[in-house]
C-alpha cells in the first residue's frame, strides 16, 4: 500500500458520496482520474487489504435490538473443532480465540446478534447443545458507549 | 422498514460493486432506475439506518493489530471511564456489559498501527484509570464482520 493508496482510503473511510460516479468526485478532490481510483481500490480487495465496499448499519435502528458477547470455556483440544462448528451459525457474526488469564477462563467468544436477547439465547442454547459445551456466560450489551469502524 | 428498504439494506451490506456507476449496477440487480435507488439510499442515511457506505478494512491485513479489554468498573464511575477510553481514536467499540459473577462491565475493542502503539494506549489507560483491567489479543480467528440479514 503507497501513500496513493492511503490518502484515497482516509479519505472514503467515512463514506463515499451517494451520486452516479461516487469516484469520479473523490479522485477529483484528490487529483486523481477516476480510472486510477477504481484501479486501486479494486487491487486492494483483491489483496485482501479492503474486505469489501459496503453500508455499515445501525443495528438498534433497524430493529437488531439484542447484541450478546458469549464467552465460552472449551478445552484447549477442541478450540479447532468447535470454533468452526460455532462460525457456522448465522447468528455469530464474530467468532475468536482469545487468551485465558489467571482470573479469567473463558477462551472462545462470539458475538451473537437478534431482534431480542430471547432470540439470542435460544441461539446460544442450539450452538450449546451442538458443541456439548454448557460452561458460558452470556454479555449483553446494556449501552453502547462507541462503535465506529476500524479507522486508518 | 418497508420490503423494498430492508432488501436494500440487505445488498448495501453485503457489498456494492467499485465500478464507475455502482449504483446503476445495483439498480439493475434490485430492479429499480439507478435515481431511485440513489434517492432511497441517501433517505437511509438521513433517517439513520445506515451508518455510511464505504470501504471495510481488514485490519490484520493492513498490518495492524488489535486486541479485546476490558475493566472492571464501579458504576458511579462509568461515565468517566468510558469517556476517557472514548477518547482515543483507535478505540473502535466500547460497551457497558454486565453478567452475573463477571468483575469486568467495560468491554472495549483497540486497533492501532502496531504492538508499540497498542501497548501505548493499554500503558495510558492504565496510568489514568486505577481499576483492574484485562487484555484479550485474538488467538485465533474463525469468524469476522458478517453482515447480519434483515
Amino acid at each position: 500500500m503507497d501513500q496513493v493508496d492511503r490518502e484515497i482510503l482516509e479519505k472514503i473511510q467515512d463514506g463515499i458520496p451517494i451520486v452516479e460516479k461516487p469516484f469520479s468526485e473523490i479522485g477529483e478532490s484528490l487529483g486523481l482520474d477516476e480510472s486510477e481510483v477504481i484501479d486501486r481500490l479494486n487491487r486492494l480487495i483483491d489483496e485482501g487489504k479492503v474486505r469489501r465496499f459496503a453500508a455499515s448499519i445501525a443495528h438498534i435502528k433497524v430493529g437488531i435490538n439484542a447484541n450478546a458477547m458469549c464467552v465460552w470455556d472449551v478445552p484447549d483440544e477442541r478450540v479447532e473443532e468447535v470454533g468452526s462448528i460455532c462460525a457456522s451459525f448465522p447468528e455469530v457474526t464474530h467468532c475468536y480465540e482469545r487468551p485465558r488469564l489467571d482470573d479469567w477462563h473463558y477462551n472462545l467468544f462470539t458475538m451473537v446478534h437478534g431482534k431480542s436477547r430471547k432470540e439470542c439465547e435460544e441461539v446460544i442454547q442450539r450452538i450449546s447443545e451442538r458443541i456439548n459445551i454448557d460452561t458460558f456466560i452470556i454479555l449483553f450489551s446494556d449501552k453502547e458507549y462507541k462503535k465506529t469502524g476500524v479507522r486508518l | 422498514m418497508n420490503e423494498l428498504q430492508k432488501n436494500l439494506l440487505n445488498e448495501l451490506q453485503t457489498g456494492i460493486p467499485v465500478v464507475e456507476r455502482p449504483f446503476l449496477e445495483l439498480s439493475k440487480r434490485l430492479g429499480l432506475e439507478e435515481s431511485t435507488l440513489i434517492e432511497e439510499i441517501r433517505s437511509l442515511l438521513e433517517k439513520g439506518y445506515i451508518r455510511r457506505i464505504g470501504p471495510i478494512f481488514d485490519a490484520s491485513a493492513l498490518g495492524m493489530v488489535g486486541t479485546l479489554a476490558a475493566i472492571a468498573v464501579p458504576e458511579e464511575e462509568l461515565d468517566r471511564v468510558a469517556n476517557f477510553i472514548n477518547r482515543f481514536e483507535e478505540v473502535s467499540h466500547n460497551y457497558l456489559r454486565v453478567a452475573e459473577g463477571v468483575p469486568y462491565n467495560l468491554w472495549f475493542t483497540v486497533s492501532a498501527k502496531d504492538n508499540d502503539e497498542l501497548d501505548r494506549i493499554i500503558s495510558r489507560i492504565k496510568e489514568e484509570i486505577e481499576y483492574p483491567l484485562i487484555v484479550l489479543p485474538t488467538k485465533r480467528l474463525f469468524k469476522i464482520g458478517v453482515e447480519f440479514r434483515l
